[in-house]
């Protein structure tokens, strides 16, 4: 009876694991997704800038590419996470 | 060598015994046995030994929960199987069958990422992923990992992962650098999220028990209090972000693998 009791009932608390904190997960994993594309473009356009000496307008035309990803990225795990759930 | 890096910090904490309140000490580095070789410096510190000692953890886990493994499992060995189907179920479902040539090394990250999570909530250790250092190599690890695969699997057809399907030629100048930034900021998120997570956490931690030792006994309870609840959030925050780094790892594989 011990070993019934210790070893049964495993596979419904397994599936809790995810599912319990899947809402902060996604939360968190979404606002990352975003705020680093913009940091990507960023950096990419201040590199090209110190590159060609034009100072500022790489970096502002790459922060508007950095936006644009940061969105198309938030837009595809949106639908991975709608996928899964 | 050793002694002077102990009187350093020795002298540190006499600086530090009047209370001053500061939450990052915990995150200090410190070279514990300073090696450098060919003017690289690849010194012993804090943070590798705790990852050392995450990684011992888990091979004592594995060692006494299938020590004598039975067909009816005992609670220790349940908990491995739980965890092992688990990881296994993330790669099923997000690579599919070819994913299980990939399961070994995804199990491995898992495993690293949570015990050093985990190892990092006791009083006086090291988050070794609390450090972008850590969380970044990784993360540059897998991406680079994914690429090289997409690349050997797709050979140059893999470079219309950044042309989108059914474009016009004019959008293109438009669309490239957006996907190619898009691609690129995987790294970054991966390890900026484990990274900001982990010290975010540790440093409400480190507040709420410096206010619990520095305030009158009549107020020292709330922060307790809050300082014991923040730590179960912890352990739970601790779990998932290890379960995100790992299907995260999974979906890039398969990206690589498919191409979307």
């Amino acid at each position: 009876m011990d070993s019934l009791n210790t070893g049964g009932g495993t596979p419904p608390a397994q599936k809790n694991l995810p599912g319990s904190g899947q809402g902060m997960g996604v939360g968190i994993r979404l606002a990352t997704e975003l705020a680093s594309a913009v940091f990507v473009g960023l950096a990419m356009g201040y590199g090209l800038d110190s590159l060609w000496g034009s100072r500022p307008w790489m970096m502002i035309l790459f922060l508007f590419f950095g936006v644009a990803a940061g969105f198309l990225n938030l837009y595809r795990s949106v639908n991975q996470v709608q996928k899964r759930l | 060598m050793i002694s002077s890096a102990i009187a350093a910090e020795v002298a540190h904490g006499v600086a530090q015994a009047a209370p001053k309140m500061d939450p990052l000490h915990h995150f200090q580095v410190v070279k514990v046995i300073p090696i450098s070789l060919f003017g690289l410096d690849i010194s012993i510190s804090n943070s590798i030994i705790w990852m050392w000692i995450s990684v011992a953890l888990v091979w004592t886990f594995f060692h006494f929960a299938l020590k004598n493994a039975r067909r009816i499992p005992g609670n220790l060995q349940s908990l491995a199987e739980i965890i092992y189907i688990f990881v296994h179920d993330i790669v099923e479902q997000n690579i599919g069958e070819e994913g299980k040539k990939f399961f070994p090394h995804i199990l491995t990250l898992f495993f690293l990422v949570l015990f050093c999570n985990l190892t990092g909530l006791i009083p006086g250790s090291f988050t070794a992923t609390s450090q972008l250092v850590v969380t970044g190599t990784l993360a540059v690890g897998i991406f680079i990992f994914s690429t090289g695969l997409g690349f050997y699997r797709h050979g140059a057809h893999y470079l219309h992962f950044f042309v989108p399907s059914g474009l016009p030629v004019v959008l293109l100048p438009l669309m490239v650098p957006i996907e190619i930034i898009s691609y690129l900021a995987r790294p970054v998120s991966l390890s900026v999220r484990l990274f900001a997570n982990m010290t975010a956490g540790h440093t409400v931690l480190g507040v709420l028990f410096f206010f619990t030792a520095t305030l009158p006994w009549f107020g020292s309870w709330l922060p307790f209090g809050f300082s014991v609840i923040f730590t179960g959030v912890e352990i739970f925050i601790g779990i998932i972000q290890a379960y995100i780094f790992t299907i995260l790892t999974c979906v890039y594989i398969n990206d690589a693998i498919h191409m979307h």
